[in-house]
């Protein structure tokens, strides 16, 4: 009898280890490269090749018809840097990813613990009812909300005055201090299914005998939770903090629908503050800038390169801790 | 027997999916509703085929779409070998859809030309074909004087384009009857009393919100999109600025925000106005479309709009016909100011890419004849360059009557210093935020509470934004003078005379 290697495209025969011809591993993996080809077909000229021209872009003032000419060197990183609106915009993003990632995170959560039960009936479609906002476009979802928060027929204003919870109608998207707030409610709301899908997952990885063992221990709900649920949704937990907070930090759709980005800049994130100068609306009747957006987005893409280095490394670091807890 | 694995439906899904995607690809190519003319045929080299033809038509409008959509049955019915293709773009990414579209080689055939970029840029660009070889002098005799000039829709001696709207203030102020009869502000004769200077609004604003008892406001507007709020202030238009929109000054050749007084004065009483609860409070989340509806609901009583408005009610509130269109009030008791037009003109143009070039001039010349100009004043979208076109007789209902009135009393000849030097389109200041669009919003908002120093702050920005682009041309070799700019002799009131 002839064991087989562990490792994939590996044969061991007795006592050494062969490798597998290319057409023996071709037939065991061709498919799976075969699937991926796809999706690197799209991103290469739609996410890799738009990242190196851009880099380009950045070193010339150019407003985006015909070819780049003038060259202006590193000025465009230099105004950027200066500019307090980019900084303000930079504030607004990671306001907007520090409110709502622990806000959903933990609604997600708890919702995610309450579908977990067995003795449930119908999660599969409260699961749906939680996830279809997540297939919503979000421009949508913004101009359906704007709807309903200014004054069109029985919006929520009108229901608000005839419950006396306010004496006026509220401007929700035209209150500086009210615009981001109610970008970031909705946000939550639609992105949350996402988290929750992801949470569900986790939990039902984890084995159930833990949970019987505790239980036959004597260990309460919450004793369960504090030392069995949580220690062993960390792995998985890290990673869907890291992709909240990557995602958040890349609103653009609803807070261009919402407020683009007002009033005055009070809801301005990075995203908008990009497309502000790329895609000068012609009402503003100035030249657009595609070299200093591209700049600004630039920065920006360097920032979010970061945290998705930072979030390989604590998955990295999870794992490991986690198999020398088992070992 | 053969059984059927997960993998095996993923290998026919995928085959599936690549197939597919090969077919469209091919298929693609070779689409096409009518067979165009092949290259190298008569109609490609500006000869006539006689096989049925598509032409493309873009534009952004929207509420002026049924005025168009009636000229292409029209038109269609004439040439019925020529079939048109409208389709209408939005307005805020017309320029940059525009742009793709030359780039991916699928310009149209006959497009409405954006205000940005600059137009010498998009003939620059190829985007334009020059009409030369079919605008004789006779066509272009059938137009006014001083419609066609170099620096305008003509460059280093080819025509582009020709003029399409009429001179006339592009925003008027409509004011709601049954509003300003229900506060009791109407004459004699029972006839709405229009404001006419900005302390008469506040005086009507005021009347109207009492007599509301909270179920109406004297003024309305909608600025979620962000260009609303200039539009009040266009008030100053007729107050003393040549230029409301940029506060750019031929008379100095500077911008004027805080110098010239009439900026302040206007935000002090437009504020005054927010203070005393006379304008409709969510005004910065709703956006226009939807504040027009609300004036025609009579939840407020006056706007600002142009004569789009009105043929958008027809859709909207069809029922809506009781209200009043005037000019702009002004600070004073008589204007010290106008809108003002120069010498020249753009509309339409045809794309340098298309493969029809005739059939694309057949339906240009059609758009720009004073028969569809006619059509087009009747049809309420505005009064258009023929005089001929623009009789008061005309007019169809009594407020497109009165935007008519103020449409042909309501502007002045401007100074137009860029058709004697072409090079100062080539100077271009760089955008300044936040611009006088954020600033409204901020002003408005409570965000920004030194006005003046605001003010200033912008005015100082863009003069600065402006001598350094002045420089910046000149280091690339482009003539360009200051001085060129100013034009000090300018009086506000009466028609300059170019020499």
């Amino acid at each position: 009898m002839v064991p087989l290697a562990a490792r994939a495209g590996q044969v061991s025969l007795g006592s050494g280890i062969r490798r597998a011809s290319p057409y023996r591993f071709l037939r065991r993996h061709g498919w799976s490269y075969l699937f991926l080809i796809p999706l690197f077909a799209l991103v290469l000229p739609f996410v890799v090749y738009p990242l190196i021209a851009s880099v380009e872009i950045t070193l010339y003032d150019w407003d985006g018809i015909g070819h780049p000419t003038r060259y202006v060197g590193l000025d465009n990183f230099a105004r950027v840097i200066h500019d307090p609106l980019f900084w303000n915009a930079f504030a607004h993003t990671f306001e907007y990813a520090g409110v709502l990632v622990p806000i959903q995170l933990t609604l997600a959560l708890a919702l995610a613990l309450v579908l977990n039960n067995p003795r449930l009936r119908g999660a599969a479609v409260y699961r749906a009812i939680y996830f279809a906002p997540v297939v919503t476009s979000a421009a949508l979802v913004g101009i359906v909300v704007s709807l309903l928060l200014t004054s069109v027929g029985q919006s929520l204003n009108h229901a608000l005055l005839q419950l006396g919870l306010v004496r006026e109608p509220v401007d929700w998207l035209g209150s500086p201090t009210l615009a981001l707030p109610t970008i970031i409610a909705v946000g939550i709301w639609h992105t949350f299914g996402y988290n929750l899908v992801y949470f569900l997952a986790g939990l039902q990885s984890i084995p159930r005998e833990l949970f019987e063992a505790a239980a036959v221990d004597g260990a309460n709900a919450w004793q369960r939770f504090r030392y069995i649920t949580v220690p062993m949704l960390r792995e998985v937990g890290a990673v869907i903090l890291f992709l909240a907070i990557l995602g958040s930090l890349q609103v653009f759709d609803l807070v261009l629908v919402m407020t683009g980005g007002g009033p005055y800049y009070a809801s301005e994130v990075v995203s908008t503050y990009i497309y502000r100068f790329a895609f000068t609306p012609a009402a503003v009747q100035a030249e657009a800038n595609v070299g200093y957006a591209s700049a600004a987005a630039f920065l920006m893409g360097l920032l979010v390169m970061g945290l998705t280095a930072l979030q390989f490394l604590a998955a990295g670091v999870l794992r490991r801790q986690r198999a020398e807890a088992a070992g | 027997m053969f059984r059927t694995t997960r993998r095996h439906v993923l290998r026919a899904a995928l085959v599936g999916v690549v197939g597919t995607a090969i077919a469209a690809c091919t298929r693609a190519g070779s689409f096409s509703p009518v067979p165009s003319a092949a290259p190298g045929s008569a109609s490609s080299t500006g000869g006539k085929s006689a096989a049925p033809v598509t032409i493309t038509h873009w534009d952004w409008w929207v509420t002026q779409g049924p005025t168009i959509d009636q000229e292409i049955r029209l038109f269609q019915e004439k040439y019925p070998r020529v079939t048109v293709r409208k389709t209408t773009q939005v307005t805020d990414q017309y320029p940059s859809l525009l742009q793709l579209a030359v780039k991916g080689g699928t310009a149209p055939d006959v497009f409405l030309i954006p205000g940005t970029p600059d137009l010498i840029e998009q003939i620059g660009q190829g985007w334009l074909r020059s009409l030369d070889q079919w605008a004789t002098a006779e066509w272009r005799a059938t137009f006014p004087p001083q419609s066609f000039a170099e620096g305008s829709n003509i460059f280093q001696g080819k025509l582009y384009t020709a003029p399409f709207d009429g001179p006339s203030p592009w925003l008027q102020l409509y004011l709601n009857d049954r509003l300003f009869r229900q506060a009791g502000l109407v004459d004699a004769r029972g006839n709405v009393q229009a404001p006419r200077t900005w302390a008469e609004v506040s005086a009507a604003a005021r009347a109207i919100t009492r007599a509301a008892k909270g179920d109406a406001f004297g003024w309305g507007f909608g600025d979620k999109q962000k260009f609303v709020l200039p539009w009040q202030m266009m008030m100053c238009q007729t107050s003393g600025t040549p230029d409301a929109q940029t506060s750019f000054d031929l008379r100095t050749g500077t911008y004027t925000w805080a110098s010239n007084p009439v900026f302040l004065d206007w935000i002090t009483f437009f504020m005054g106005m927010k203070r005393d609860g006379l304008i409709v409070p969510d005004v910065m989340s709703i956006d226009d479309e939807t504040a027009r509806v609300h004036f025609a609901s009579g939840r407020f009583a006056m706007l600002i709009g142009g004569v789009w408005v009105q043929s958008g009610w027809t859709k909207t509130n069809p029922n809506f016909t009781e209200y009043t269109v005037v000019g702009l009030p002004h600070e004073g008791p008589v204007p010290t100011s106008y809108f003002y037009r120069t010498p020249g003109g753009v509309g339409f143009g045809i794309a340098s890419q298309t493969k029809l070039p005739d059939e694309a001039w057949l339906w240009f010349s059609w758009l720009n004849s004073k028969e569809a100009a006619i059509r087009w004043v009747q049809a309420g979208q505005g009064v258009r360059v023929f005089p001929e076109a623009n009789k008061l007789e005309y007019a169809r209902t009594k407020p497109y009557r009165e935007y008519m009135q103020v449409a042909l009393e309501g502007t002045r000849l401007a100074p137009a210093p860029n058709l004697r030097h072409p090079t100062m389109d080539q100077v271009k200041p760089q955008q300044t935020l936040p611009d006088i669009q954020g600033i409204l919003e901020g002003i408005y908002t409570g965000q920004i509470s030194d006005w003046k120093g605001a003010l200033l702050d912008l005015q100082n920005r863009q003069n600065a934004a402006f001598a350094a682009a002045i420089k910046d041309a000149q280091s690339r070799g482009i003539a360009a003078d200051p001085a060129w700019w100013r034009v000090p002799d300018w009086n506000l009131t009466r028609d300059y005379v170019q020499i």
